[in-house]
């Protein structure tokens, strides 16, 4: 039997982000279902199925800003490291920040991969070699 | 004039206030008795009644830390300097005393009113204070600007290019064009921050200095700038310039961009050289480009000035303020040598300590 596809937990709250990566995947192909949260909080409901939300069933990973409003990224990194249950959750960093050490802190907090908001005229290439391969890689593995 | 007569005028006179205090026996701190006060010391606010009394009699200053301080300097035969303040008349004066002694037994001190100098002085640490935070308000302020903005930039442009892609070739060639020209003024104003944020950031932190060779910078601007059509001439024979490696850095890939940006010609060449000189070192950058009347030299150099139409160039005019900037922030500078063709913009780099 096959396995679930793998589902991927957006953490943004900028909504023209979050298309960008609905449409970065569309445009790849990429049919793996994307879910919502527009903070770590939210993320967190999502993960542990509180607030009334249905827990987010495995495999997933976690694709997360790191600048969002009440919880950002590496408090959520903080907050799954820290988590039996979720200790084991792959993220990947999704950010406009090159700072060196919101980098640092991303590595030690064990990411899977700090992915660069594409920049003015780039377009998402970057997302989608990151993302799109590691999802191939699942895809394959299944 | 006898020369006792001179020296009584000189005391008398002097714009500085003067005491002589006797010691006397048995010594305590209360037992200094003034025997002489020149007339600037009663401007200064010491009494004639004073005159002929031990420190004793005024309460008030026995119980200061001036008898000790007097006894101290008779002690060990040291002079000795000090501030004190002191109300007079309901009015708080700040003087500075110095006193040494004549002999075992007698002590001079001379003093004046500062009251003035260290409001002035305090008034001027209060205002550089306030001079500091707001030059930091500024930078960050840039900083968070440029930062910032650029996100609903990046949303901006990312809208524009869906909506193109999603009209494909319904889009009708007008609307086609404005979505182009729409997403290259979002460039244009990406740019614009990021050379705002690398002006912010110009200069900041520590300045640590190391031996920086000319050439090797060189060679990383131009894998950098990947010039197509230009030549990159390294002409002196002095290669190492003490100064820090980021700000030189900045600096020559600001100017050799200029240099190719504005060259009127398909292709060129861009000269750099040091030249040592009793002022620390110069750093020129000279092309072979169209030139700079001298009534734009001072004009370049200030943010967000161009001499050619927006549409005409991808400069944001900040390259020069930045050069400026960090020149400045070096404790150096950078000026313009133009006259007809060619341009030369020479900075200084002062040596390291010196300033």
């Amino acid at each position: 039997m096959k396995s679930p596809a793998v589902s991927v937990l957006l953490v943004e709250d900028n909504e023209v982000d979050r298309e960008g990566v609905r449409r970065a995947f569309a445009r790849h192909r990429i049919e793996n279902p994307i879910i919502d949260a527009v903070d770590g909080i939210e993320a967190l409901e999502h993960l542990r199925g509180l607030a009334g939300r249905a827990r987010l069933s495995r495999p997933y990973i976690v694709l997360a800003d790191l600048n969002t409003p009440r919880m950002g990224g590496l408090e959520l990194l903080r907050e799954l490291r820290s988590d039996p249950e979720l200790r084991d959750s792959v993220v990947f960093v999704f950010t406009t920040s090159c700072s060196e050490e919101d980098r640092q802190s991303a590595d030690q907090l064990d990411v899977a991969g700090y992915i660069l908001k594409n920049e003015v005229g780039v377009g998402s290439v970057r997302l989608i070699e990151v993302l799109g391969r590691y999802l191939q890689v699942q895809e394959l593995s299944r | 004039m006898l020369p006792a007569e001179i020296y009584f005028r000189v005391f008398e006179r002097s714009p500085i206030g003067k005491l002589v205090y006797v010691w006397e026996s048995p010594p305590e701190l209360g037992s200094f008795r003034l025997i002489a006060q020149n007339s600037a010391a009663l401007r200064f606010g010491s009494s004639r009644e004073e005159l002929g009394q031990p420190i004793a009699a005024n309460p008030r200053l026995l119980a200061t830390d001036v008898p000790a301080r007097y006894a101290n300097v008779l002690d060990t035969g040291e002079p000795h300097f000090f501030e004190l303040d002191w109300e007079n008349d309901g009015r708080l004066i700040h003087y500075e005393l110095q006193c040494f002694p004549v002999g075992e037994r007698h002590l001079v001190v001379f003093f004046t009113d500062s009251t003035h100098k260290k409001n002035v002085e305090e008034s001027l640490a209060r205002r550089l204070r306030e001079l500091e935070r707001s030059n930091r308000e500024l930078d960050d302020f840039a900083y968070v600007a440029s930062h910032d903005l650029k996100s609903p930039l990046r949303d901006i442009h990312n809208l524009a290019t869906w909506i193109a892609e999603d009209l494909g070739t319904n889009l009708a060639p007008d609307t086609a064009r404005h979505i182009s020209v729409l997403r290259e003024r979002v460039e244009r104003m990406d740019r614009l921050l990021d050379d705002l944020l690398q002006y912010s950031r110009a200069g900041r932190g520590p300045q640590v200095t190391e031996q920086v060779s000319l050439r090797e910078v060189v060679r990383e601007v131009e894998a950098l700038l990947r010039p197509a059509h230009h030549e990159i001439v390294v002409e002196s024979d002095h290669d190492v310039i003490e100064a820090s490696r980021v700000a030189v850095m900045v600096v020559l890939r600001n100017l050799i961009a200029n240099a190719i940006k504005h060259d009127d010609r398909p292709n060129g060449r861009i000269f750099v050289s040091l030249t040592p000189s009793d002022e620390g070192t110069f750093l020129d950058v000279r092309d072979e480009g169209p030139g700079i009347p001298p009534r734009f030299h001072e004009r370049v150099f200030r943010l967000f000035q161009t001499l050619r139409p927006r549409d005409e160039s991808s400069s944001s005019g900040m390259g020069l303020a930045i050069v400026k900037k960090i020149a400045e922030s070096c404790g150096g500078r950078a000026e313009i040598e133009s006259n007809g063709r060619g341009t030369i913009v020479r900075t200084l780099w002062p040596k390291p300590g010196a300033s």
